[in-house]
């Protein structure tokens, strides 16, 4: 963690919160050459973060934070800043999937970008965000909430499938997941063909998919079981 | 940082950037004002070889761009081209780059270039480099690490 006593009158106060540090010590290059920028501190962790919130809790204005750090996601880390009325936070990530931005901006994240963005457009968006501009409109938030919304309620019903599963279901499909097909599955649960078909059928049907690479892709996706 | 294979070891770095910082001094010289951005222009025949060459087809592009600006600021004798991913085996040939900072090392860089970088390959926390032919991996490679490298690339190609 670093805490750098560069603040100039005026300037933004940059919180710089990513692990790959040649990268995060090139941004606060870039920022501080702009000279508008005032770059407070870097974290390369979540807990290098914490321990800077700690010693400098007011020290900054605009936070950009990468999702994936060492010790964790940083959703937990933006909703604490969210907490900050003052405080602004930028998620600059590698992740190209939607519902994780989604999850930033669930979270309290003012904006969003890429890494694939070039470097100026990220200097940019903090400018814009400093001088209180949106940088996302109220139609892309919208959508990003409920595209949460939706992975909730889908978590929601797939916990629940996955409640109503006995423990012998549980045994076929991780036999499954080894790669077994249905005369292997009999012969390691010691049941015959017959009854490892009326599991699968049950595992469909209370899974709610068609095959048994649906129950394998759905087994996988909740962790019930591990593809190796 | 470790060191494998028959390649000179090199001492163990401390991250210069945070104790620096800790201190309260930038390790790395503050950005002098009005200068233009970006690389240099690189290709320009004009330039002979007298520079040293430095592609870079790393990414994501925001890595790519935020270190090109740093190396073409504070070694502002070195020429830095980029280039996308893509592009790095046929930049390579037409570019002849002392060096080459990249995500994934190909054949074409192993063989034909003898100072490299694969920065965070998989967008992982390990980086390696291979400097005239020693290997050195990197568990946090830190910007100061990277401007050693540029310069070691300039040595080897003067002393060529």
């Amino acid at each position: 963690m670093s805490i750098i006593d560069n603040t100039q009158e005026h300037s933004t106060r940059i919180f710089l919160v990513e692990d790959h540090a040649s990268f995060r010590q090139a941004l606060a290059f870039m920022f501080e050459r702009e000279g508008e920028f005032a770059v407070v501190g870097q974290a390369g962790s979540l807990a290098e973060a914490h321990a800077f919130l700690r010693r400098s809790p007011d020290d900054f204005d605009i936070v950009v934070v990468d999702l994936a750090l060492p010790d964790g996601d940083g959703f937990g880390l933006i909703a604490e800043l969210s907490s900050r009325p003052a405080v602004m936070t930028l998620v600059l990530s590698a992740s190209l999937e939607p519902a994780r931005f989604a999850r930033a901006v669930e979270a309290g994240a003012s904006g969003v970008l890429h890494k694939s963005a070039p470097i100026n457009e990220i200097v940019d968006a903090v400018r814009r965000l400093r001088s209180g501009e949106a940088l996302l409109t109220p139609a892309e938030t919208v959508e990003m909430l409920r595209m949460v919304s939706r992975r909730r309620q889908e978590e929601y019903e797939a916990r629940r499938a996955i409640e109503k599963l006995t423990p012998r279901e549980k045994q076929v499909l991780a036999a499954l997941g080894e790669g077994l097909d249905s005369r292997d599955i009999a012969e390691k649960l010691h049941i015959t063909i017959e009854t490892e078909r009326t599991h699968m059928v049950n595992i469909l049907g209370k899974l709610d998919v068609h095959s048994r690479l649906q129950a394998l892709v759905f087994a996988a996706r909740h962790g019930l079981v591990e593809i190796r | 940082m470790l060191e494998s294979g028959p390649f000179v070891p090199m001492a163990a770095q401390a991250d210069p950037m945070q104790e620096a910082a800790l201190g309260g001094i930038s390790p790395l010289p503050k950005p002098p004002d009005n200068r233009p951005e970006g690389p240099a222009d690189a290709g320009n025949p004009a330039h002979g070889r007298s520079r040293p060459r430095i592609l870079m087809a790393n990414e994501p592009r925001a890595y790519r761009e935020g270190i090109a600006a740093v190396i073409s600021q504070l070694r502002p004798t070195v020429e830095v081209e980029m280039v996308e991913p893509n592009g790095l085996d046929d930049s390579i040939r037409r570019y002849v780059p002392d060096m080459v900072i990249c995500s994934k090392a190909t054949e074409t860089l192993k063989v034909r270039v003898r100072v490299w970088v694969e920065l965070y390959p998989e967008n992982g926390a390990v980086s390696v480099a291979n400097i005239g032919g020693r290997r050195v991996e990197y568990t946090e490679i830190q910007l100061p690490d990277l401007l050693s490298i540029v310069d070691k690339a300039g040595e080897l190609s003067q002393a060529n």
